[in-house]
């Protein structure tokens, strides 16, 4: 029988809201109380998220933000800050066993991704992991989208989108990012440390397809992609009782916290 | 298309579902769509308690011993729709095989209370089978809702393994009377899939619903509630959900929802307003 995942396409929520479900989806699935799921998202407001290892005072000019309003919230991966914005949040949690993603965590990382990787290719595009067009390795940023790693994907020489794994056990939790537009002006001046020659770096879908394409369209692509990559069925749905209580706590008590969001 | 979760909404309607110590079929039974509708402010509640007398194995819900009947239930159901301000409200109550009527008072009672606070209101009540008990059946009849519903589950072989100490034809039978008694009250059932079932028995029953004129159909997929729960046999293809749509249309159902997430009071306003826009 085709394995079933559940497949929850939750709109636009606000920063917190966005990282609460997810770790509520993490710890339900920790206890096998859901379904292994692949999760869409947008942000809104938008606003910054920052790896878990980052020191948030590094990456961002705080005063502005609040000046501005800008939110940001501490992720539960490590990985580098990603300004959400016309974009596609993905998050995926799984056993390694549901996706077969036996082996290293690079290993595992490269066959979570391929998924993105069919889905690239679906639209007509020439996606490669980085290490595959050996890109040399990147300078040290704190924007995740400047930096590279082996299975980042580029299309035409540039990087699109990030993507930051945690694991518990023989638990997985990955999420990504897709930028559909990139305004770097959009965000650039909330950033501390201001990276050179970004544009030549990084790449949004629109900037390699010529052409506008929807958050449905693109949710869509991934859907399709994810269901023919881990030949699994992915049933649409939203949270259970248990994940929308843990995820209402977790808002509150968890990510709208400052002692959360500038832990380290 | 996007089901947005809007936790701050979910929080409030668990406050005022605690505040009026009022149970949810969304919450006992571990319904999938929960976020999307308390999202939207909608419940489908739970009246005579949230312990079952049956063990049926496909659901979630408390098996035991239930309490005393909370004869101030009716008043905080209606109070609690009136504060979400509903436009149709489905109520469901967990089966009381221990009381003398199976708690059709009970049903006829929360009926009153909310058409009493709030006249233009179209409540749907799904009820349980009253072990066949015609006078019981009349009770919630006599109320007026606008729908009964009564849920068939799933096909009559699989009745003994997974619905013990209900009966197909009974349950048959409860749609029928609700028929024959009423005037204008529409008859809605549901069915899931993913049971065992093969697709005769899946048209057969379609059959055997529209032969006691029911009016509305639900069909989705069976998700198993708990690891203790009867197990999924088979995950249906979403076109054939589409397939047994057409299928059952095809029969005269007056409206279908057929998907994998439709549950029995999912989206339940649409059957109605489907019928009403079809009068236009």
């Amino acid at each position: 029988m085709i394995k079933q995942w559940r497949f929850i396409r939750s709109g636009f929520c606000d920063p917190y809201t966005n990282m609460a479900i997810d770790e509520a989806i993490l710890i339900a699935h920790s206890k096998k109380e859901n379904l292994p799921t692949l999760r869409v998202y947008g942000w809104k407001p938008p606003a910054f998220s920052i790896g878990y290892f980052q020191k948030v005072e590094e990456v961002l000019d705080l005063n502005k933000c609040k000046k501005k309003g800008i939110l940001f919230v501490r992720r539960i991966t490590g990985g580098k800050a990603i300004f959400h914005y016309q974009e596609l949040t993905y998050s995926l949690t799984c056993f390694k066993d549901e996706i077969n993603a036996f082996g290293s965590v690079k290993e595992g990382f490269k066959k979570i991704c391929s998924f993105l990787l069919n889905a690239y290719k679906k639209l007509g595009l020439n996606p490669h992991f980085a290490i595959e067009i050996k890109l040399p390795a990147s300078e040290k940023s704190l924007l995740c989208f400047t930096s590279y790693e082996d299975y980042d994907i580029i299309i035409n020489g540039k990087k699109l989108g990030g993507n930051a794994q945690k694991r518990k056990k023989d638990l997985i939790f990955q999420h990504g990012s897709i930028p559909l537009q990139l305004e770097i002006d959009d965000f650039f001046s909330f950033l501390r440390y201001k990276p050179e020659g970004l544009e030549e770096k990084v790449c949004s879908l629109e900037d390699v397809l010529g052409r506008k394409i929807s958050f449905t369209e693109i949710e869509n692509i991934i859907k399709t992609s994810f269901e023919e990559t881990f030949s699994v069925r992915l049933v649409e749905g939203g949270l259970t009782f248990k994940e929308q209580e843990l995820a209402t706590k977790l808002r509150e008590e968890k990510y709208k916290t400052l002692e959360w969001n500038l832990k380290r | 298309m996007h089901k947005k979760i809007d936790l701050k909404a979910c929080y409030a309607l668990n406050v005022l579902l605690k505040n009026l110590k009022l149970h949810t079929i969304c919450q006992e039974a571990n319904c999938p769509n929960i976020s999307e509708c308390f999202s939207k402010k909608i419940a489908t509640f739970l009246i005579l308690g949230n312990i079952c007398t049956r063990n049926c194995r496909f659901c979630a819900v408390k098996k035991g011993k239930p309490g005393v009947v909370d004869i101030e239930e009716p008043e905080r159901i209606a109070e609690a729709v009136s504060r979400l301000n509903l436009k149709h409200v489905v109520i469901t109550s967990v089966t009381r095989d221990d009381l003398p009527d199976g708690g059709a008072e009970h049903f006829a009672k929360t009926i009153y209370s909310i058409r009493k606070k709030m006249k233009k209101i179209v409540i749907e009540v799904l009820i349980p089978d009253f072990k066949g008990e015609k006078e019981a059946i009349k009770k919630v009849i006599e109320a007026k809702p606008d729908i009964i519903g009564h849920n068939i589950e799933t096909v009559p072989r699989l009745y003994p393994i997974v619905r013990k100490g209900a009966n197909f034809l009974r349950s048959l039978e409860v749609l029928k009377t609700v028929k024959a008694l009423s005037n204008g009250i529409y008859t809605k059932s549901g069915i899931m899939l993913g049971l065992g079932e093969k697709e005769e028995e899946i048209l057969e029953v379609f059959k055997d619903l529209r032969k006691v004129n029911c009016d509305f159909l639900s069909i989705g997929q069976y998700l198993s509630p708990s690891r203790k729960a009867y197990p999924v046999k088979e995950y249906v293809h979403p076109d054939r959900f589409d397939y047994y749509k057409e299928r059952a249309l095809a029969l005269g159902f007056l409206y279908v929802a057929s998907g994998p997430y439709v549950r029995s009071s999912y989206l339940a306003e649409e059957y109605l307003e489907h019928v009403e826009d079809n009068k236009k």
